[in-house]
């Protein structure tokens, strides 16, 4: 079986809850990732910010239950919205529900699991610490490394 | 010693009809359970022991009703698509150059004109999120276009046979069409329309006058773009103008509503080549099973002689003059449907004034217009008065602009008792 273990992207970057959401957003375009792992003052593991939950957050709640939002392309409202957001701390925006997966995980199942939850990127978790992240991208490459299953 | 027994079945019967019936109301009011099931559930326990037989259940069922309410529903489910309501409503947003009064009257008439012909969830659900963005836009609180939106939901609705289900009801349970409808209720609805406004203008003057608007803003919603594809949209406009003009002209050509709007949806998905799967997904099938639990249990207070006792009671109170009658009709009706759901209200009031023997030389006509003037109207007296209203507010209340049961009342409340001292003269002068 390939393990989670063999794979796991160990940098791990991550943010506090307590910072705020225009610090989430500036990590997130630093490092290039489309979520961010979430921790609090003792380093344990609280939840995910993904870009989704972020736009989420900043599309009135009127425009989602619209069938169609195209005649409103000309008004600024969804970045206005984004821009009101920006103190807010980051456990306002943290998904606490987020997948996650322990190293010892097969690659088949975090490949479903991100698949299913349609997710970039898989926090991997040894009890409540953070030890790393999966991205799809792992995953996908999994295969070129000469690894054939009988 | 049989006849002994056979009266002391049937005080069984009317006390088990009774008590579920009281129970399924007390349900759907305090909201207890989902209508669907409060109401089915009851129906089933009628048959169940017995009070009813299954066939007699089924002959309850109001099928004009049923196929009327579903075959809207398929329509307007494709029509929706067309970006046609949307279209309506910015371009006539547009027109008011940014007035938020302007905007509050321009909504509100197109909330009445679109629940006159489409149930009135579906006209809220279109209405107010366009007015958050309207609001949002302008930088302005959109609380006093919400409530008039919610009053004027009610009001439109009860202009035609189609608007609003009490009168759904009443189409489908009387000989009364299309233009029966127009002409007795509308009359009365325009004259309320414009008192509500009046009565608006002097409530929100100061509110409204002192809002600092972003009034060029507006100018940037694009109502073209709210069309995607115009051929669909002109197609789907066509086909809905040929079944209202049906409606209209029921006394021609004799085909029920119930049929032309069950055919009419079905032409709407052949037209436009939908996929029947996803469309009849959108008819509300909770409400349709609401209305057939609901028939069958008036069915059962039928047999057990309950409506006509209730009838019996009615002609006495009145002595069988229509005047009476449909005054006392109106404000029963008024002020029960404030409270309770004008749904299970209107379906046991239509068959007791069935039932009712009025004096030989009157027509029994107005007493039909009062109820449903006062069950569609009576709705505007509190935030759960219709279901236009739940939805608005439990809309509002993930938003930054809540709607206040109590705030609604202040208003809601004293407008539609206007509206009830309006429809009573109205009654009056017309018909006596």
């Amino acid at each position: 079986m390939i393990k989670v273990r063999d794979y796991i992207y160990k940098d791990i970057l991550s943010v506090n809850e307590n910072s705020d959401l225009r610090r989430v957003i500036i990590t997130m375009k630093r490092h290039r990732v489309c979520a961010i792992p979430v921790v609090n003052q003792l380093g344990e593991y609280v939840g995910c910010i993904s870009e989704q939950d972020i736009l989420n957050a900043s599309v009135p709640q009127y425009m989602k239950s619209m069938y169609n939002t195209s005649f409103m392309a000309d008004i600024d409202h969804i970045i206005g919205h984004l821009h009101d957001l920006l103190e807010e701390k980051a456990i306002k925006f943290t998904d606490s529900g987020y997948p996650t997966v322990t190293p010892n995980d097969s690659m088949s199942y975090a490949a479903d699991l991100l698949f299913r939850s349609k997710k970039t990127a898989l926090p991997v978790l040894e009890g409540k610490m953070l030890i790393g992240l999966l991205t799809r991208i792992e995953i996908l490459t999994v295969s070129l490394n000469g690894n054939k299953l009988s | 010693m049989t006849e002994f027994l056979s009266w002391h079945l049937d005080t069984i019967h009317i006390i088990t009809t009774l008590v579920i019936f009281i129970f399924t109301f007390v349900f759907i009011t305090t909201e207890a359970l989902p209508n669907a099931i409060a109401a089915m559930i009851g129906a089933f326990l009628l048959v169940a022991f017995h009070i009813v037989n299954q066939e007699e259940a089924i002959d309850a069922v109001d099928f004009e009703t049923i196929g009327l309410l579903s075959g809207m529903m398929m329509t307007v489910a494709v029509m929706r698509k067309s970006g046609l309501f949307e279209y309506i409503a910015i371009k006539s947003i547009k027109l008011t150059g940014g007035s938020p009064w302007r905007i509050l009257v321009v909504l509100s008439i197109v909330t009445a004109v679109l629940s006159a012909f489409l149930d009135n969830v579906t006209t809220v659900l279109i209405v107010v999120p366009l007015t958050f963005a309207v609001a949002d836009t302008m930088k302005i609180n959109p609380m006093p276009m919400l409530i008039s939106e919610i009053l004027f939901s009610n009001i439109g609705g009860a202009a035609t046979l189609i608007g609003d289900p009490p009168n759904i009801m009443i189409g489908g349970a009387t000989n009364l069409d299309f233009m029966d409808f127009i002409q007795n209720n509308t009359p009365v609805v325009l004259v309320v329309s414009v008192v509500t406004f009046v009565l608006l203008r002097l409530i929100y003057h100061k509110k409204l006058s002192g809002m600092v608007a972003d009034k060029e803003k507006i100018q940037a919603f694009d109502e073209k773009r709210a069309i995607q594809n115009k051929r669909f949209f002109y197609t789907t406009l066509v086909i809905f103008l040929i079944i209202i003009a049906l409606f209209i002209t029921h006394h021609l050509h004799k085909i029920d509503l119930a049929t032309l709007a069950i055919g009419g949806g079905f032409t709407m998905m052949m037209v436009t080549k939908q996929d029947p799967e996803e469309i009849l997904k959108e008819v509300e099938w909770a409400t349709l099973f609401f209305f057939i639990g609901l028939f069958i249990i008036i069915g059962g207070l039928e047999k057990t002689g309950i409506i006509s006792f209730l009838a019996d009671k009615m002609v006495e109170v009145t002595h069988g003059e229509t005047e009476p009658a449909a005054q006392l009709v109106l404000w029963m009706s008024a002020l029960s449907t404030t409270f309770i759901n004008s749904i299970p209200y209107t379906a046991t009031m239509i068959s007791v004034i069935k039932e009712m023997t009025i004096n030989a030389n009157q027509s029994i006509e107005p007493i039909w217009w009062a109820l449903s003037l006062g069950a569609c109207l009576g709705g505007n007296g509190t935030l759960i008065g219709a279901a236009a209203n739940i939805i608005v507010a439990g809309f509002t209340q993930k938003t930054p602009y809540p709607i206040k049961f109590k705030e609604y009342f202040k208003i809601g409340f004293p407008l539609m008792l206007v509206s009830i001292v309006i429809t009573s003269l109205y009654l009056y002068v017309r018909y006596f």
